[in-house]
């Protein structure tokens, strides 16, 4: 990551975000002057009745972003429903199912094909060697649990874990994703936080052959 | 009556706004890092082969591992500041520190360079050397690697600041290789030379060491400490349940699973399993010998 490209970034998202707050701050107080909807609903029910959370605003656009970029293709596995391959939704971004234990991915032999992916979309082979998607849900012990809002930002930044640990393997497309402002990733961090907790291990990545091997 | 209290709310956020941004944009009177090495302060002015005012050199007592490049380490503090040791483990240092390490293969290859800003604000950078070895340049924020005879095999990677950041932003303090436990004998003659202030009095006769039973014990922990525990300290590094930092007041060894777990990632180079992740092409053969010797001692009963 271009650190100048970064403070540019940071700069331009200081005033966005700015910019997004003070508008957000002439819309609060806009409806606060004119709008009597909010005053006219009736009290709320009583805490003990279950009631569905509703997301903050930030979290809603956190789920939004995800949706748009492509999060489920790789993160939540696959499997083939009635009208052909959907998200397994029972594991919603939970990443490589431990259970599924991946045979040798095949060779391929010399030419263009690079990469192979399994059925779940979850493992993926070529040059890097054999990556598995990592569980996002806030388990503590195999999510992203004891992750800070820091440790995901920096990560999506640089391309390595929290920003000083191993490198995000391919096909994760951090060069794509690390064009998210800090606001969007605030988001996507939040709209994680929500997601119920899936204990699932992800495999650790399996590095390629050694040349003389093959 | 609507239009304008909506036309009063819009026209005192427009009057805000402006000063709202202003205020937060980072502040621009931040010089920029200088071009040149010699215009850091490391050495007199218009005498590169004498060191700047106020400038002394330091010498850790456990190394950073760097594939074998020799290094040399130097410090400045503002004349009349001294460090606040009052939290043993977490130094603060005073605006306008700054601090240098030089890696040489047989000739210098690159100064690292460190700077707490006015601003309260540490910057990172760091020089590459000329082959001369008359002149260090600003390299590249994005790093580089260089072809550099005696490094293993002839490749040198030049850091970026993210790299940087990776070790230095989340350490307990950015200043890696200045602390009570990394100065050890210097520590005494620092406090009584006014570097320090507010250390603990205990430290005036007799710097802490690195905590364990046995040499082995404390040459295996010391390391440990200086190559992992900038990451592995267990409050907010990582979030990997293992400590390798050392507290100065002392801390419980790690379990001999961890520590052997530790020794492979350290043996490896295997770009996702290597420990540390990154700043090193091979293993430090003299780290895995220190923590074998410890694991030779390690009785069973300690097994975690």
């Amino acid at each position: 990551m271009n650190p100048t490209r970064t403070a540019h970034h940071r700069n331009h998202l200081v005033r966005n975000t700015l910019l997004g707050g003070s508008l957000a701050l002439v819309g609060a107080l806009t409806m606060l002057t004119t709008d009597p909807v909010e005053a006219a609903e009736p009290a709320a029910p009583p805490a003990a009745v279950a009631k569905p959370v509703r997301p903050t605003t930030e979290q809603a656009r956190g789920q939004y972003l995800m949706s748009t970029s492509g999060c489920m293709d790789c993160h939540t596995p696959w499997k083939l429903g009635d009208k052909g391959p959907e998200p397994d939704t029972t594991r919603l971004y939970s990443g490589h199912p431990e259970q599924l234990k991946m045979p040798p991915a095949p060779t391929l032999p010399e030419g263009p094909w690079v990469m192979t992916a399994g059925a779940t979309n979850t493992a993926w082979a070529g040059p890097w060697g054999v990556s598995f998607t990592a569980n996002l849900t806030p388990d503590i012990e195999t999510g992203l649990g004891r992750w800070s809002e820091a440790d995901f930002i920096r990560t999506i930044r640089t391309g390595r874990h929290m920003g000083r640990g191993r490198a995000v393997l391919p096909p994760m497309p951090i060069a794509v994703y690390n064009h998210f402002t800090d606001r969007d990733l605030k988001a996507i961090y939040a709209y994680l936080r929500t997601l119920p907790p899936i204990r699932n291990k992800v495999p650790d990545p399996v590095p390629p052959a050694p040349q003389a091997a093959r | 009556m609507d239009a304008i209290r909506r036309l009063y709310t819009l026209a005192v956020v427009l009057l805000l706004l402006p000063a709202a941004v202003a205020a937060a944009a980072p502040r621009s009177d931040t010089p920029a890092l200088p071009e040149q090495l010699h215009d850091t302060g490391l050495f007199a002015a218009g005498q590169p082969d004498r060191l700047g005012a106020g400038v002394e050199a330091f010498e850790p007592q456990h190394p950073l591992w760097s594939d074998g490049a020799s290094k040399r380490r130097w410090i400045r503090l503002p004349p009349g500041t001294a460090i606040d040791a009052r939290d043993p483990d977490r130094w603060r240092f005073p605006r306008g520190t700054k601090l240098w390490k030089e890696f040489s293969h047989g000739r210098p290859v690159e100064t690292r360079y460190l700077e707490l800003g006015a601003d309260g604000h540490w910057r990172f950078a760091t020089y590459v050397w000329s082959a001369d070895g008359r002149t260090a340049r600003l390299a590249p924020a994005g790093g580089s690697t260089l072809s550099v005879e005696g490094a293993p095999a002839g490749r040198y990677d030049v850091p970026s600041r993210d790299d940087c950041l990776a070790c230095h932003a989340g350490a307990r303090t950015p200043v890696l290789g200045v602390g009570a436990l990394q100065l050890g004998p210097d520590l005494p003659r620092w406090i009584r030379e006014g570097r320090l202030h507010h250390a603990p009095p205990a430290w005036r006769d007799r710097a802490p060491a690195v905590a364990g039973v046995t040499d082995a014990e404390r040459a295996a922990r010391g390391y440990l400490h200086a190559n992992c525990g900038h990451c592995h300290h267990g409050a907010g590094g990582v979030p990997v349940p293992l400590v390798l930092a050392q507290d100065v007041a002392g801390n419980a060894a790690p379990g001999l699973a961890q520590l052997h777990e530790a020794l492979r990632r350290m043996s490896t180079r295997v770009p996702t399993q290597q420990m540390p992740p990154l700043g090193t092409r091979i293993p430090d053969p003299h780290g895995q010998a220190l923590l074998r010797a410890w694991l030779e001692q390690v009785p069973v009963s300690s097994t975690r």
